[in-house]
């Protein structure tokens, strides 16, 4: 994820086999230089996420794509997310 | 269309089963409008997690089985906007049906808290948010963080904000919190739970229901109009709007104000959906109250409280009146319509008119109601 069509460029964080707009090819987009904007403890376990506390990063990609990643140690913002 | 009956259950730790809370709000709703249950042509449901928090589904069905009776029922989810989303459903229905029955029903305590919190986040996205840690309470620190980036500490007004909304749910004897006394220094000094987000930032696990009586025409002079209901989705990921803003809200409000033909300071009174206190202040910039980043004046000058101009929550909110999902947005209503029957005691405020804000997501859906006193 991202999957973005080759003609019309709209783009989903889904895959969803073919652009529902145009009909075109869609081609997955590797998250490359990932930034960190924020960064939050969490303290509460669920059974995906038993152990606590972990961390919960806001991070950018050089598009301006944001996503979550879970990290087991804190970090800081502007930091970079491999 | 007119709501001419409602009826609850109170919010909190119940020691019902979901056929107790169900039948509790049913009944209460069909005497205040002086209805028996032959009176209503069909009922619509809402709940978000029957299905995994007590591995009940097909409520439908068993609420039939309950009161003994065959109309169409139904059952709709949009997770913690399900009694709005049910709510703006059920009205359509009246084209066919005299009167209909809408209830809202959860069960949400007596499970284990990771198995609870496990659940609720099914209702985030798979990928996007729930493989990488994110849960709800996460999503609020992150919009207090990308909040404070832009406009500075926001961290006193939040406090503000869940004070006035225990001092409202001290009035509200149904409340999860009644009868709990909740300082400034209590809410101040909660412990934090994830980022900023301390405990009573966070509205709490409840149980409850509540029901409306829903009519195609007036009954009575107790009946209160429905002026506009309006719905719009958005994003099922936070990670996908990156503001402090959400679409959907500003959607379902501006088509239920172009509607009801009104403005936002008609109404006078808002029921806000305060899941978190930070939900409750970046809604008051959504809604129109104000500019963004100057929510936090008009709480600290007190335009929100009972005694103010715009009292949000005046039942307590979320935040003290408690958070059964599936029963939340009906209880907006519930207290929208009590408020301008002028039965809401103690915590009367002078309104004609309100406005009930519920939200589903960080914001997946969001329904707008509008009421009017004819």
């Amino acid at each position: 994820m991202p999957y973005k069509c080759n003609k019309c460029k709209k783009q989903w964080m889904h895959k969803i086999g073919k652009c529902i707009f145009c009909d075109g090819e869609l081609h997955e987009i590797i998250p490359e230089n990932l930034e960190v904007m924020h960064c939050i403890e969490v303290n509460i376990p669920s059974k995906q996420h038993p152990e606590v506390p972990y961390y919960v990063l806001q991070v950018k990609d050089k598009s301006g794509n944001i996503y979550f990643r879970k990290s087991k140690t804190q970090k800081k913002p502007g930091e970079k997310w491999a | 269309m007119y709501i001419c009956g409602v009826g609850r259950t109170k919010f909190g730790k119940l020691e019902l089963e979901l056929p107790e809370i169900m039948t509790e709000a049913v009944t209460k709703a069909l005497i205040d409008a002086k209805l028996r249950l032959k009176d209503i042509d069909a009922i619509f449901i809402s709940n978000n997690l029957a299905g995994l928090n007590q591995g009940q589904l097909h409520l439908n069905s068993l609420l039939a089985t309950i009161l003994k009776i065959d109309i169409p029922i139904f059952r709709l989810e949009s997770t913690c906007a399900s009694g709005g989303a049910t709510f703006y459903n059920s009205l359509f229905s009246l084209s066919k049906f005299k009167n209909i029955l809408v209830l809202g029903v959860e069960k949400m305590t007596g499970l284990a808290s990771d198995l609870l919190s496990t659940n609720i986040g099914t209702t985030s996205d798979l990928n996007l948010d729930q493989e990488q840690g994110f849960i709800f309470p996460v999503g609020a620190a992150m919009i207090i963080e990308r909040y404070e980036k832009r406009f500075g500490n926001v961290m006193d007004d939040l406090a503000l904000i869940s004070l006035k909304n225990h001092e409202n749910g001290n009035l509200n004897e149904y409340a999860h919190f009644y009868g709990k006394e909740v300082t400034l220094e209590k809410i101040k000094g909660s412990r934090t739970i994830v980022g900023k987000l301390r405990l009573y930032d966070c509205s709490p696990v409840s149980d409850g229901a509540v029901a409306l009586v829903v009519s195609k025409q007036k009954r009575d002079r107790r009946s209160i109009k429905i002026q506009a209901c309006e719905m719009a989705t958005g994003p099922i990921s936070l990670s996908l709007n990156p503001r402090t803003s959400m679409p959907a809200v500003k959607t379902a409000c501006k088509r239920a104000l172009s509607s009801a033909g009104m403005k936002i300071l008609d109404m006078d009174l808002i029921e806000i959906h305060d899941g978190y206190t930070i939900i409750e202040l970046i809604t008051m910039e959504d809604l129109g109250l104000c500019k963004p980043g100057q929510a936090g004046k008009l709480i600290r000058e007190g335009k929100t409280k009972l005694n103010g101009k715009i009292p949000i929550n005046t039942d307590g909110g979320l935040k003290a009146n408690g958070h059964p999902i599936g029963a939340t947005g009906l209880a907006q209503i519930y207290e929208i319509v009590t408020q301008l029957r002028g039965e809401a005691g103690k915590r009367q405020v002078n309104a004609k008119t309100g406005l009930a804000h519920n939200i589903g997501g960080m914001v997946g859906s969001c329904v707008v109601s509008i009421f009017k006193r004819d």
